[in-house]
């Protein structure tokens, strides 16, 4: 797919509401940002702020009611193509724990799902990148147990490593931090800030804010229904405690 | 709001159940047989009514609960049956097979008052060979019932017991001539061909009167039953052995599963069924109007079909050839149910691996019930079975897929509603269609053995499809079924996914049940599953076990059958269920 990513802004959004289904409040109002390529960037705020719906509206699960927006040039709702160049995340999986997958096919069958041929099968660089991704996360030692046997964080880190093997253009994560341990987030943080050395844009999303990390962040959004401040990380961390957040 | 919108459907839903529910009770009240004049008699089935009525004569009123023309073993209790029975004076039924479940209906309703089980009256008479319930095909019997229903009319009615006694001694007198004209017609039929093949054994009596021998019937059981693989290849050697060439179809089998056996058997041999012989009941619009008619014209078809000139059958029997395990396969009805049970087998297994990892298990229930309700409807509008069945089995898919689409409700909190909605529109259509002289349940609990070749060939299309499709996108499926949120996120085209598994899922239900019947479909979608499933760490590995498990068990299934003169579905799925026994005992070792 040919995708534009030299302009300045790889995700646009642009006047966002969103409703869900007769409740009049909106979930999101008004809301615009734009982010770039190379640049890391934090959403935070309280639950039931929005930020999984924002990340849901940037992945193309959710459609506004108003407002557009643009992933890499395109509409990801209506162009579904374009979420191949997406790494989400969800805060919430549906994922079936009781499958019969080990977490190395866990991390393998989305990347199959969208790169490989159903005559090929795996490529070897699918295994590679595969290979790759979980040892980048610390799961080679995990890589043949069942999903089921895992647990929580290295859950967490499993689905971290299946959308790096992706290789996406953008990541979107959902609170990704949730689950995890100080040495799992640590891990995580590090590779995010290789890729977006990269050159990728990363979109996180945060409830609870730990200082250890924060100046990895270029900007942090502060997302209550609407945005209700924009800058740099430190900053807007000030902001929200004193609106009364941790 | 969402929940309001559903519970409004649901309302609506209920009203008009109830709505059906009541014209059904409403149009039998309106109805009532009862008259005041004199006795009200009734019976199980037309023949024995029109036997009961030469006796009763103008002291009352004779009904038959199953109408001339219907299958006693189709037959639904309706609640305006129920009426009738509980009004009558008299309840009679014959006491046999499925027949036999209206005399319990009918003592039930009746608090077991005045019920008359006529077997019991003609065993103490002595005239039951083996057990054979079919006396009346001796007209003489019949007389004899007459007599003896006589005497049970004169202790309800003593006022007319000389009454009935004159007229039994008249039916006497009318049954020995018919018996005098039966013979009389037949006697053109040869020494050497006074041989029948019937469906059931219903000839017994029949033959042990005029000379004739009964060499071969599919089952000597009355009631539904379920043919094995071995009952036509048994048929088809006596058929061979006795140089048959004519074998007769009873007029209540006409479109059962075991009438199929016969066809598929007479087919490959190359020789001629023909129809009909009446036994449970006889057909007005066919111009058989009674007892009487329908005996005579049974002995002016077996007296025309067996005086042809045709000296014996030209079949031979291709045996001899083929070693005793593969002796099955020594017909070619036998190679079509065997490609018929693998083919439906593996497309089940492969929809049912999906289907289960997406938390669809009990799909099949709901998809089998609703297409048994198509299958109803498609009867009554004259349709084709397999696109009343197909098109109901896809409506329900259809209903589930949206509806999840729609609802946050789970899908097995969808499926099961259907599922039970879909069931009682079956019963309560099955019970409206009583008319039917098919048997739906025939239909339903259709045998590979009697499989026709159009099916078979449908079941390899469908299985070609299937494993095509799940080959094919492979990836983009599993992915979908194990994580229907994230396939969405990747782009996947998850809605085109969604009902494409869900119509194969249709598909392969309908197809299949009507090929090698509904549990051995409903099985085979979820007991390899379940077992592969023990026996798997990895996905493309659960898939293939799967499959593999199915394949086996329908080919041991099979030839287990053969041998064990069982059904040969219902071994198959027997054989995959010991699979998944000795994977849950193995499965702490893996
Ligand atoms: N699928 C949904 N249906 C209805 N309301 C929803 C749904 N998802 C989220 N909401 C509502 O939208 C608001 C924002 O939710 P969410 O985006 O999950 O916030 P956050 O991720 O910041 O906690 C909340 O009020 C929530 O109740
Ligand atoms: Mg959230």
């Amino acid at each position: 797919m040919k995708v534009e990513v030299r302009g300045k802004s790889a995700c646009i959004v642009r006047n966002v509401t969103v409703k869900y289904g007769s409740n009049p409040h909106p979930a999101l109002e008004n809301v615009s940002f734009e982010a770039s390529l190379g640049e890391m960037v934090m959403i935070a705020g309280p639950n039931g702020g929005g930020k999984s719906t924002l990340l849901k509206v940037i992945v193309g699960l959710v459609k506004p009611v108003k407002g557009n927006v643009k992933v890499l040039g395109r509409d990801p709702f209506k162009d579904p193509a374009i979420r191949r160049l997406i790494g989400y995340v969800p805060q919430i999986t549906d994922l079936n724990l009781s499958a019969p997958l080990t977490l190395r096919d866990l991390v393998m069958l989305p990347r199959l799902a969208i790169k490989s041929s159903p005559w090929k099968g795996p490529r070897k660089e699918d295994i590679e990148s595969v290979e790759r991704s979980i040892k980048e996360l610390g799961l080679e030692d995990h890589a043949d147990k069942r999903i089921s046997e895992l647990s929580g964080g290295m859950l967490a880190r499993a689905l971290i490593a299946r959308v790096l093997a992706l290789d996406p253009i953008l990541y979107v994560m959902d609170e990704p931090f949730e689950s995890m341990d100080w040495e799992s987030e640590e891990i995580t943080m590090k590779v995010l800030r290789r890729e977006k050395e990269r050159g990728k844009l990363i979109i996180v999303s945060e409830h609870h804010i730990s200082d250890d990390h924060i100046d990895y962040f270029d900007r942090t959004l502060l997302l209550k229904r609407r945005i209700i401040a924009e800058g740099r990380p430190r900053d807007v961390i000030e902001v929200y405690r004193r609106l009364g957040g941790s | 709001m969402a929940s309001f919108r559903h519970v409004f459907v649901v309302i609506i839903g209920a009203l008009i159940v109830s709505l059906m529910f009541a014209y059904v009770v409403v149009a039998g009240e309106g109805q009532s047989a009862r008259t005041d004049e004199g006795l009200l008699i009734v019976t199980s089935i037309p023949v024995i009514a029109d036997i009961i009525g030469e006796i009763v004569g103008d002291r009352g009123v004779v009904l038959s609960i199953v109408e001339p023309g219907v299958n006693v073993n189709t037959y639904e209790l309706t609640p305006r049956d129920s009426t009738i029975i509980a009004e009558a004076d008299l309840f009679f039924y014959v006491g046999y097979g499925a027949e036999e479940a209206l005399g319990i209906y009918a003592s039930a309703i009746r608090g077991g008052e005045g019920v008359v089980r006529i077997l019991d009256l003609m065993d103490e008479r002595g005239v039951i060979i083996d057990g054979n319930p079919y006396f009346w095909m001796n007209p003489l019997l019949a007389a004899v019932m007459a007599e003896e229903v006589g005497k049970v009319l004169s202790s309800i009615d003593p006022e007319g017991s000389e009454y009935y006694l004159e007229r039994a001694l008249k039916f006497k007198e009318e049954m020995e001539r018919l018996d005098r004209e039966i013979a009389s017609i037949l006697s053109k039929v040869p020494e050497d061909k006074r041989k029948l093949v019937t469906v059931r054994d219903t000839m017994r009596y029949f033959a042990e009167r005029y000379g004739f021998e009964v060499v071969g019937y599919v089952t000597a059981r009355a009631g539904t039953y379920e043919p094995s693989a071995r009952d036509g290849v048994e048929l088809a050697k006596a058929i061979v052995s006795n140089g048959i060439t004519v074998v007769f179809i009873e007029y209540e089998e006409a479109g059962t599963t075991l009438r199929e056996v016969v066809e598929t058997v007479v087919d490959e041999l190359g020789i001629e069924s023909v129809g009909f012989i009446y036994v449970e009941t006889y057909d007005p619009s066919r111009g058989v109007n009674g007892y009487r008619d329908m005996m005579l014209e049974n002995a002016r078809l077996i007296a025309k079909s067996l005086s042809g000139s045709e000296a014996h059958s030209s079949v031979m029997l291709a045996g001899g050839t083929i070693p005793i395990p593969l002796e099955p396969l020594e017909y070619k009805f036998m190679w079509r149910g065997l490609l018929a049970l693998l083919a439906s087998m593996i497309a089940a297994s492969l929809v049912g691996a999906f289907a289960v990892l997406r938390g669809w298990a009990i799909f099949g229930d709901a998809l089998s019930h609703g297409a048994l309700a198509g299958l109803v409807v498609a009867y009554l509008a004259g349709a084709g079975f397999y696109l009343g069945a197909l098109s109901a089995g896809l409506l329900v898919a259809l209903i589930v897929a949206s509806v999840e689409r729609r609802t946050p409700l789970r899908a097995d909190v969808i499926i099961a509603v259907t599922f039970a909605t879909m069931l009682s529109i079956a019963i309560l259509l099955l019970s409206k269609a009583g008319g039917a002289a098919i048997s739906i349940e025939d239909v339903l609990f259709a045998d590979v053995t009697a499989v026709a070749p159009e099916i078979m060939y449908r079941t390899l299309i469908l299985s070609a499809i299937v494993v095509v499709f799940a080959v094919v996108v492979r990836y983009q499926l599993m992915m979908y079924v194990i994580e229907p949120t994230m396939a969405a996120a990747l782009g996947l085209r998850t809605g085109f996914i969604h009902y494409a598994l869900l119509t194969l899922l249709a598909l392969t239900i309908v197809t299949s049940f009507l090929a090698i019947g509904y549990a051995p479909t409903i099985a085979s979608m979820m007991i390899p599953p379940a077992a592969a499933y023990l026996l798997s760490r990895r996905p493309g590995e659960f898939i293939v076990k799967s499959v593999a498990i199915a394949a086996l068990s329908a080919i041991i299934g099979f030839f287990v059958a053969y041998y064990l003169d069982t059904n040969a579905g219902a071994t198959a799925v027997i054989i995959a269920a010991l699979i998944f026994a000795v994977a849950v005992v193995s499965y702490k070792r893996i």
